[in-house]
């Protein structure tokens, strides 16, 4: 019971955080700003007021992705954790990223059209996630080490890239500048109006993630258990991949890769509340996740006029040494 | 390292008998808007030092005969005759010898696509590629006298190999002047490799004339309050006050939002800001893409933009190739430009010779 009550106040106070973080990212920002404004910008807004169009059009959205992105990225890290029972797991160090980056250069540097727009751009970032989920988990069948699933993200990574390296020395400059500029990663790109889509494909993926909750904490006893259980092992992993691939493809579709997030929250996670039960680790890494994003964020507005950091550049260099800890633990 | 690279460039490039330095001296730079070269005349010797911006230590140095006079046997000239094979690395360096009538003295470029000159083409010069990733067979295959580089980084790749083998690497350091006419001033490099010294002075006199009249005639018109830049990534990216793009819109009478920023290079600036600053901006030059589409495709947000909102974006990458080939040497048809664009609704486009209107 204790334990549930420290749960719930460590939730909650992430929670409060988030809130409180969110106000001070609508708030703050390089052209000063007032309560009034908020107000005025998310309850009756006019775009005459300069003030109100910057916190409505370029701050909110960018705190709105940071939500969605780091609860998105760390629930897909869970679930590939989970998957391949590996704490190494996590859609950017496996690969799924790189499906997602491969489908959406071969789209942007084809220069066809209907993959340049937006729906385009998302169902082919979807598609490439998946397909490469499902290879991943093809791949994992044949590999009993944990570090050598780990290596083969990383190879998988360096295949895709050198792939893209030759699609881009054939392009034309002008899809070569759209591509180079989507893969550096940013929150800054969505708008106001594509939010509603981005959170409703959001919201729609959190259900489903719900819904397997249970095989979830059953997959964890073992696969033999689960069949016990009466669950179809095989469709129970396509559905993970096929909720990670949502996740990371809608994220990786409108703001690039960013990478670690999904890798060092789910961690985090598990050691703060040492548990298994998934319903209690999906609504951490939700809740950690944004906050996790939203402190990123932030914390690079606050440093904007000494030092320019893209968001891919800060998670990375927050999240690489995570792993390397918990490699170093591992390998112990 | 440094040292021992400044050391070699010396023992390459100063070599046998002394010239007279002191009738050297005594002669004036002929360069006068120019920070990177000096060029310096008599009747037997040209001597011209192209000076290194990352180190000003750093200091190639050529000897080469008046070619108007007879040459004298006292010297020795590090090249002894007009250069008739150029291998040249950069689309401004094409453009100069276009300037000057030489196309057919360039027998190799770094990569074709990236030409505008129609005679160039349909003459079909080698390929060099990136200037990082050279290949010195296809340098010494192409039987260039001579490799015009941009200098991105301090060495030419296999330098000492071809000097060895009598090819001479020569950077050019034009795009990091900050003054138009000394970007165009390196016109002078070229006329006097080739043996066209008069013929380069007197195109870059004409160049020089043709600027300050068309900016004494623009400079006091109505001014306009002009953004520049793009966002790249998170930030907008914009040219400092003190840098080549805010000395032409200056020059032009332009009124440029960040003219009293310090620096030469480019600030970096949250979008934010830019919003903030540029609400009352009329016009904005050179985003970057040639289509609104493209721009917004790339930052939507962009729309929010006066000057987008109003159609009032100008740029010259509806033809990349013929502005980065000719902009360098011709910043008096950049000013042309410029006052047309000025002249907002009364603006004829077909008069526009970089430029275009965003559509």
């Amino acid at each position: 019971m204790k334990g549930i009550k420290s749960h719930a106040i460590l939730l909650f106070s992430v929670l409060a955080g988030i809130f409180a973080l969110s106000i001070y990212g609508l708030l703050s920002g390089d052209i000063p700003t007032e309560f009034n404004d908020v107000y005025h910008a998310l309850l009756d807004y006019s775009d005459q007021d300069i003030n109100q169009v910057i916190i409505r059009e370029i701050r909110l959205p960018r705190i709105m992705m940071a939500i969605i992105s780091g609860a998105a990225l760390s629930v897909a890290g869970m679930l590939m954790q989970t998957l391949f029972q590996n704490p190494l797991a996590g859609p950017y160090v496996l690969g799924i990223n790189s499906g997602s980056s491969l489908m959406v250069a071969l789209g942007v540097l084809s220069g066809v059209g209907f993959f340049n727009s937006e729906l385009g751009l998302m169902g082919s970032a979807l598609l490439g996630a998946f397909v490469f989920g499902l290879f991943i988990l093809f791949t994992a069948s044949f590999l009993r080490n944990q570090i050598g699933l780990l290596l083969f993200g990383v190879m998988l990574g360096s295949f895709v890239s050198a792939i893209i390296t030759i699609l881009e020395a054939g392009s034309q400059a002008e899809a070569l500048k759209s591509f180079a500029l989507w893969s550096m990663g940013s929150l800054n790109n969505v708008t106001i109006e594509q939010i509603p889509i981005i959170l409703a494909v959001f919201i729609v993926t959190c259900f489903l993630t719900f819904f397997i909750v249970k095989p979830l904490n059953i997959l964890i006893l073992g696969e033999e258990e689960c069949r016990l259980m009466g669950y179809d092992i095989k469709k129970i992993r396509i559905l993970i991949v096929f909720i990670t691939a949502l996740f990371t493809g809608l994220i990786t579709a409108f703001c690039g890769p960013i990478a670690f997030v999904g890798l060092a929250v789910p961690n985090l996670t598990r050691m703060l509340f040492k548990t298994q039960n998934h319903m209690l680790l999906l609504i951490a890494n939700l809740l950690f996740g944004s906050f996790f994003l939203l402190t990123c964020d932030i914390t690079i507005q606050l440093f904007s006029d000494v030092l320019l950091i893209p968001i891919n550049a800060l998670t990375s260099l927050i999240g690489a040494p995570f792993v390397i800890y918990i490699l170093i633990r591992k390998l112990r | 390292m440094k040292f021992l690279f400044f050391g070699f460039v010396l023992l390459l490039f100063s070599c046998g008998t002394k010239p007279d330095d002191s009738q050297i001296k005594d002669s004036e730079n002929l360069c006068k808007y120019s920070k990177w070269i000096r060029i310096s005349e008599t009747k037997d010797l040209v001597r011209i030092e192209i000076i290194n911006p990352d180190d000003p230590s750093q200091v190639v140095q050529l000897q080469l005969p008046n070619f108007k006079s007879k040459k004298n046997k006292s010297y020795t000239y590090d090249i002894e005759n007009p250069i008739q094979r150029m291998a040249v690395l950069s689309s401004t360096h094409i453009g100069m010898l276009g300037e000057l009538n030489l196309i057919d003295r360039i027998v190799a470029v770094g990569d074709l696509k990236y030409v505008h000159n129609l005679r160039l083409k349909n003459k079909g010069p080698l390929e060099l590629g990136e200037e990082q990733l050279i290949s010195a067979e296809k340098i010494i295959s192409s039987k260039a006298q001579v490799i015009i580089y941009n200098g991105f980084s301090n060495q030419f790749p296999k330098q000492e190999l071809l000097h060895k083998l009598g090819i001479q690497t020569i950077p050019n350091y034009d795009w990091r002047e900050v003054h138009p006419l000394g970007r165009a001033e390196w016109i002078l490099l070229f006329g006097y490799l080739t043996g066209n010294a008069d013929g380069a002075k007197k195109k870059f006199e004409e160049i020089c004339t043709n600027y300050e009249n068309i900016k004494n005639r623009i400079r006091s018109k109505k001014s306009i309050l002009t953004l520049s830049g793009n966002m790249t990534g998170d930030y907008w990216y914009a040219p400092a006050g003190e840098s080549y793009h805010a000395k032409l819109f200056d020059d032009a009478g332009l009124s440029y939002v960040f003219s009293n920023e310090k620096g030469t290079g480019s600030l970096s600036l949250s979008f934010e800001k830019i919003l903030g600053i540029t609400n009352h901006v009329d016009l904005w030059l050179n985003p970057g893409f040639q289509n609104k589409t493209e721009i917004l495709k790339t930052h939507p947000k962009s729309r929010l933009l006066k000057p987008l909102k109003l159609s009032s974006v100008f740029c010259y990458s509806h033809n990349t190739n013929k502005y980065w080939e000719l902009s360098a040497c011709r910043p008096d048809l950049i000013l042309l430009d410029y006052a047309e664009i000025k002249k907002g609704s009364q603006m004829d486009p077909d008069k526009l010779f970089f430029y275009q209107r965003v559509q």
